[in-house]
C-alpha cells in the first residue's frame, strides 16, 4: 500500500519494494485483510455485498456462501440486507472484519480498529480480532493507542515518535 | 468581509487545482457559445449581401419601380417626362454566359456611352482572368457579343459584368422591356411627393419600393430557415447548460465543509449565493470569449454551406464576409454568461441554505434528490401535457413559436422523469450487473444510483443532445424518402432542357425561342412540356408563377394534389383564369380550393380561381401554376424557360438526346436525362442539410465532453472508495473497467431517454414546426438502421469519454486515497 521510507517491508518472503503493481495487487489479494478505524464500508452496497466483494475481485467462486459464513462468524446474519447506513459503529466495524476474513488471509491489518467505538462494541471486535487469529491462523498486526487493545496481542511493540521503543 | 477576496480564494483557487475539469467545463459553454455564435454570422453574411452590388457603381437610389414579368419600357418616358426632380435609370439584372459556358450576372444600365464596353466586377476579373483592354464574349438567349473590358470595380466580392442597357436588351432579344427603373431625388425635392407622382404614372399593377425592401423581402423569406438553425444551434448552449449546472453543484457538494466553515464564521447565506454564482458567471465569461473565437472560425467553414443551401432553395445570394460585430460579442457574452448563472442558480441556491452544522455531512444532498423524485415527476407529467397543448396551435406571425416552446417543454419533461428513469433502469438492471466479472458492475451501477442528482443530470444532457441528432435524423430521412417518391412522381419525363448555366432559386433564364419547335421537330419526341416560369410578389412576398401544358401534366399524371380529382381539376385549367397553388403557397397565405387570388400580370390585375393544391418540395417560395393557354392571354411574350421531353414509346431516350443535342449545339441550352435530374435534386437535398449535421456533431461532441467531465467528477468524490477497492485487491484493470462501466451505463440510459424524447421531437418537427415553417407535408419514415448505427456510435463515444477518468481512478495512490485524518 505504502512504501517505506527506508528499510524493506517483507511479507511471506517476498520484498514488497521489488514486486510490481501486479503483485502487489496478488499480494493483497490472496495474503493481506484491512480492517480501518473508519470501518471504510463501500455506502452503496449492503453489508453482505461489502463482505462479498474481495472475492468478487479476486474472481473467487461460492462466493455467496464464504460471505455469509463469515457473515454469520461475526454474529450479524440478520443484517445481511442492511446498507452501512442502517448499522452501528460496532456492526459496521463487525462487518468490515468478516471483509477483511473472507478470503482467509494470511495476515490481518488493523488501524485503530476500536478508535471510533464505544468501550463495549469495542470489546466486541477485539474479541473478533483475537479470534480470527485462533480460529483462521492469521498474523494479526494491529496498531493501537488503546492498552486494552493491545493486551489481545501476544507480542507487542511500542513505538514512540516514529521509533521502536519495546517490544513485549 | 472583503467580498472579492473571499471570492478569489474560494472561486479562484478551486477551479485552478481542478484545472482540467474546469477547462473541460469552460469548453463546453465555449462550444455552445460557438455555435450559436456561428450560425448567426455565417447566416448573416450567406444572406446578408441581397442588396444588388451595382448600387456602389450607381450611387443612392431612393425607389424602385418593377412589374411581374418585367417593366415595359415605354413608362420610363412616362416618368422621365415627370415634372420632379429625379434621376431615373432603366436597369436590367440578367444571367448572361460567358465562352466557357459560365453563368454571371449581367447589368445592362444606362451610364455607359460606348455599346461595346463592359465594366466587371473584380470577382468576375478574378474568376475569368480578365484584365482591362480585353475582348470578352457574352451570351444572350440566342446571340453573343463581344465587349472590351473598360474598368475593373475593386473590392467586389459578387460576380457581375455591367454594359449598356440598350446593347443588353440586344444580347437577350428583349426589346421594350427592362427589368426595373431606379429613382434617385435630387437633393432639396420631397421624396414622397416623387413617390406620389411615379405612383400615379405608372400602370396601377406596378410595384414602387425603397430597394431596402427588396433585401428585407428576401431576409423575411429565409427567416423560417434560419429560425430553424438558430433554434437548433440553442440545443448545444441547452447541452452545455445541463453541464455549468453539474459542474456549480458538483463544486457545491464538494465544498459543503468549507461553506459550513464559511457560514460559521459569520458569512451571509446571500454571500456563499453570490461566491457561487460568480463562479458561474466567471466559467461563463470564459467559455463565451472562447466561444467567440471558436464560432467566428466556425463560421467561416459553414458560411459556404448555408449559402449552398440558400442559393438551391431559397434566392440567389452571393457569400459576403463574415463580420464579427460589437454586438454580437456582446451578444455572445450576455448570452453565454446567463446561460451559465441561470443554470448554476439551483445549486448556488442550495448552497446558500446551508446552515453551519449541516455542512459537514456528505450524503446529503444526493439523499434530498431522491425525495424529489415524486415532485419531479408531476412537474413532468405538467411539462409533457403542455407540449402536447402548445403542438395543437398555429404559428403565430409565421413562425412556429409555440412549436418551439413545445419542444423546450418536452426537453424540461425528460429532464424532470430522468432520476426516476435512471433509478429505475439501474434497478432493472441489477442482476445483470453483477455478472460483470470482478464486481465492476455491482460497483458502477451502485455509485450511479447513488449520486442520482449528479448522474442525472449527465444522463439529461447527453440524452438531450441525442434526442437532437434522432430527431432530425428521423425528420430529415422522412423528408428524403418523401421528396424521392414525390420526385418519383414528378419527374416522369425523359428528357429535361432549361437555358445554361449555374441553377439558382428565383431565377428562371430564358431559352431562346426557336427551342420549342426544333425539339417538337426532332424524331423520337412524343411529347414536349413547355414551361414558363417567373417571380412574382404576392402579399409582400416572393413566388414563382409557372405555365406549362396541363394535358400532358393530366396524361402523364405528374402532379399529385391534396385532395379533389387531379383529372378534372387539370382539365379545367386550359383557356381559364384558373391556376393550381403548391402545398406551401396554400400554407404560407392560408390559400384553399375555390379561393380566388388577385395577381398582377403586366399592367393587368387577374383574379384566379383556386382549381386545386398539389403536392411540392422544390422550393418553399410556393408556386402557382396555369396553363399556357392562360399566360398568353396576359403575358404573350415571356420567354419559355424549361422544356420536359416524353420520348415516343420504342424510340431510344438516348439517341433522342444525342439528337437534341446536336440540333440545339447553337443555342446555350443545358439538356439532362431524367437520372442526372433526380440525382441533383437529392444531391441539393442532402447539401441542404448538411449544416443540420455539423450542428449536431457540435452538440454531441458538448454532450461527450460533459460526460467525460461528470465521470471525471465522480471519480474524484470516489478517490476514497476506489482507494478503499484497491485495498480490497481490485487491479489497476478492475478500476478501469468499474469507470468505463459507469460510462457505459451514462451511456445506455442516456440513449434510452434520448430515443423517447427524440421520437417525440421528431413528431413535433415534422408535424409542427416544419409545416408551420415551410408548409410540407412530411410522412414518417423513421431510418431504423441508421438510427441504430448512430446510437451504438454515440454509446461508443461515451464509453470513450471514460478513458480518461478510468486512467485517471487507475492511476490514484490507495494510501494516499484511504488517508483518514
Amino acid at each position: 500500500m505504502d512504501f517505506p521510507t527506508s528499510g524493506e517491508v517483507e511479507v511471506a518472503g517476498l520484498v514488497t519494494s521489488g514486486l510490481g503493481d501486479a503483485a502487489l495487487t496478488g499480494l493483497r489479494r490472496g495474503k493481506i485483510g484491512f480492517v480501518f478505524q473508519f470501518f471504510q464500508l463501500l455506502p452503496t452496497l449492503t453489508a453482505l455485498e461489502n463482505v462479498e466483494l474481495p472475492l468478487m475481485l479476486a474472481g473467487a467462486r461460492n462466493i455467496r456462501a464464504t460471505a455469509r459464513e463469515r457473515l454469520d462468524w461475526v454474529g450479524l446474519p440478520e443484517k445481511a440486507d442492511a446498507l452501512p447506513f442502517q448499522l452501528s459503529g460496532g456492526q459496521m466495524q463487525r462487518v468490515a472484519i468478516a471483509r477483511a476474513l473472507v478470503h482467509n488471509p494470511a495476515i490481518l491489518v488493523a488501524d485503530e480498529p476500536t478508535g471510533n467505538l464505544d468501550t463495549a462494541s469495542g470489546d466486541l471486535v477485539l474479541r473478533l480480532i483475537r479470534r480470527a487469529a485462533d480460529e483462521f491462523g492469521a498474523a494479526v498486526v494491529m496498531a493501537t493507542h488503546s492498552a486494552e487493545a493491545a493486551a489481545i496481542a501476544d507480542v507487542r511493540v511500542r513505538m514512540r515518535d516514529g521509533l521502536i521503543e519495546s517490544v513485549e | 468581509m472583503n467580498f472579492f477576496r473571499l471570492a478569489r480564494q474560494f472561486v479562484l483557487r478551486p477551479l485552478r487545482r481542478d484545472k482540467l475539469r474546469s477547462a473541460l467545463t469552460i469548453i463546453s459553454v465555449a462550444l455552445g457559445v460557438a455555435v450559436v455564435i456561428a450560425v448567426d454570422l455565417a447566416g448573416d453574411a450567406a444572406t446578408g449581401s441581397f442588396q444588388s452590388s451595382m448600387t456602389s457603381l450607381v450611387g443612392k437610389v431612393d425607389y424602385e419601380v418593377t412589374a411581374n414579368g418585367g417593366v415595359d419600357e415605354r413608362v420610363m418616358a412616362k416618368l422621365t417626362a415627370l415634372p420632379v426632380n429625379a434621376q431615373f435609370a432603366a436597369v436590367i439584372e440578367q444571367p448572361v454566359s460567358t465562352i466557357a459556358k459560365s453563368s454571371v450576372t449581367m447589368f445592362g444600365v444606362e451610364p455607359l456611352t460606348d455599346p461595346s464596353v463592359a465594366i466587371v466586377s473584380s470577382e468576375t476579373a478574378e474568376r475569368f482572368g480578365w484584365k482591362t483592354g480585353d475582348s470578352v464574349e457574352l451570351r444572350g438567349r440566342d446571340r453573343t457579343a463581344q465587349f472590351q473590358v473598360q474598368k475593373i470595380a475593386a473590392g467586389q466580392s459578387v460576380s457581375w459584368v455591367a454594359i449598356d442597357i440598350a446593347a443588353a436588351q440586344q444580347l437577350l432579344d428583349s426589346y421594350g422591356r427592362i427589368d426595373r427603373i431606379e429613382v434617385t431625388v435630387d437633393s432639396g425635392e420631397d421624396a414622397a411627393t416623387v413617390e406620389r407622382q411615379i405612383r400615379a404614372a405608372a400602370p396601377a399593377t406596378y410595384d414602387v419600393s425603397t430597394p431596402g425592401a427588396r433585401s428585407e423581402e428576401n431576409q423575411r423569406m429565409l427567416r423560417a430557415f434560419r429560425w430553424n438553425l438558430r433554434i437548433l444551434s440553442y440545443i448545444s448552449l441547452l447541452v452545455g447548460a445541463f453541464l455549468i449546472y453539474n459542474t456549480i453543484a458538483v463544486s457545491v457538494v464538494r465544498r459543503r465543509a468549507e461553506i459550513g466553515i464559511l457560514r460559521a464564521i459569520g458569512v451571509s447565506s446571500r454571500g456563499v449565493l453570490s461566491i457561487f454564482l460568480g463562479e458561474a458567471a466567471m466559467l461563463g465569461v470564459i467559455g463565451s470569449l472562447a466561444g467567440i473565437a471558436l464560432g467566428r472560425l466556425l463560421a467561416s467553414g459553414i458560411v459556404g454551406m448555408i449559402s449552398d443551401t440558400v442559393n438551391s432553395i431559397f434566392i440567389t445570394s452571393a457569400p459576403g464576409a463574415v463580420a464579427l460585430s460589437w454586438t454580437s460579442v456582446a451578444t455572445a457574452v450576455a448570452t453565454g454568461t446567463s446561460v451559465s448563472v441561470i443554470s448554476a442558480l439551483i445549486p448556488a441556491r442550495e448552497a446558500a441554505r446551508v446552515a453551519p452544522a449541516e455542512a459537514m455531512r456528505l450524503e446529503a444532498r444526493e439523499h434530498e434528490a431522491r425525495l424529489h423524485v415524486r415532485r419531479d415527476l408531476m412537474v413532468a407529467a405538467v411539462a409533457g401535457i403542455a407540449a402536447l397543448t402548445l403542438s395543437q396551435f398555429g404559428p403565430i406571425g409565421g413562425r412556429p413559436v409555440l412549436g418551439y416552446v413545445a419542444t423546450l417543454c418536452a426537453v424540461t419533461a425528460t429532464a424532470m422523469v430522468s432520476p426516476a428513469f435512471v433509478s429505475a433502469i439501474i434497478r432493472m438492471l441489477r442482476s445483470p450487473l453483477t455478472r460483470i466479472p470482478g464486481a465492476a458492475g455491482l460497483i458502477a451501477g451502485r455509485s450511479l444510483s447513488a449520486s442520482l442528482a449528479r448522474t442525472s443530470i449527465v444522463v439529461t444532457a447527453l440524452a438531450t443532445a441525442i434526442a437532437m441528432m434522432i430527431s432530425v435524423g428521423i425528420m430529415v430521412a422522412s423528408f428524403r424518402e418523401t421528396v424521392q417518391v414525390w420526385l418519383e412522381h414528378q419527374l416522369r419525363a425523359d428528357i429535361y432542357l432549361r437555358a445554361a448555366g449555374q441553377p439558382t432559386a428565383g431565377i428562371f433564364p430564358p431559352l431562346a425561342p426557336e427551342v420549342p419547335a426544333i425539339i417538337a421537330q426532332t424524331p423520337g419526341v412524343e411529347d414536349s412540356d413547355v414551361f414558363h416560369a417567373f417571380t412574382f410578389q404576392y402579399q409582400g412576398e416572393q413566388a414563382t408563377f409557372g405555365a406549362g401544358d396541363s394535358d400532358i401534366v393530366r396524361r402523364k399524371k405528374t402532379l399529385r394534389f391534396l385532395s379533389g380529382d387531379s383529372d378534372s381539376i387539370l382539365r379545367s385549367l386550359p383557356n381559364q383564369d384558373r391556376v393550381m397553388v403548391s402545398e406551401p403557397f396554400a400554407n404560407k397565405h392560408g390559400v384553399h380550393t375555390g379561393d380566388v387570388l388577385h395577381i398582377a400580370l403586366g399592367d393587368r390585375n387577374v383574379a384566379f380561381t383556386v382549381a386545386g393544391v398539389y403536392y411540392d418540395y422544390s422550393s418553399d417560395r410556393g408556386f402557382i401554376m396555369a396553363d399556357n393557354t392562360t399566360l398568353a392571354k396576359y403575358l404573350p411574350q415571356q420567354p419559355a424557360t424549361n422544356i420536359a421531353v416524353y420520348v415516343a414509346p420504342g424510340a431510344n431516350a438516348n439517341q433522342t438526346r444525342r439528337d437534341l443535342e446536336s440540333r440545339l449545339a447553337a443555342f446555350p441550352v443545358a439538356i439532362a436525362p431524367n437520372e442526372t435530374l433526380r440525382r441533383g435534386a437529392v444531391e441539393v437535398f442532402d447539401r441542404t442539410f448538411a449544416v443540420t449535421w455539423a450542428l449536431e456533431a457540435i452538440a454531441i461532441v458538448v454532450a461527450m465532453l460533459g460526460t467525460a467531465n461528470s465521470l471525471l467528477a465522480l471519480v474524484l468524490d470516489r478517490r476514497r472508495e476506489i482507494g478503499l477497492i484497491r485495498y480490497l485487491g481490485a487491479d489497476n484493470r478492475q478500476i478501469r473497467r468499474m469507470v468505463l462501466t459507469e460510462a457505459g451505463l451514462v451511456g445506455l440510459l442516456a440513449a434510452g431517454l434520448g430515443l423517447m424524447l427524440g421520437a417525440a421531437l421528431s413528431l413535433e418537427l415534422i408535424y409542427v414546426i416544419n409545416k408551420q415553417s415551410f408548409g410540407w407535408t412530411i410522412q414518417f419514415h423513421p431510418p431504423l438502421v441508421l438510427l441504430a448505427g448512430a446510437l451504438l456510435l454515440v454509446w461508443i463515444f461515451t464509453i470513450a469519454a471514460g478513458v480518461y477518468p478510468a486512467r485517471f481512478a487507475a492511476r490514484l495512490q490507495p494510501a494516499e486515497a484511504v488517508h483518514e485524518e
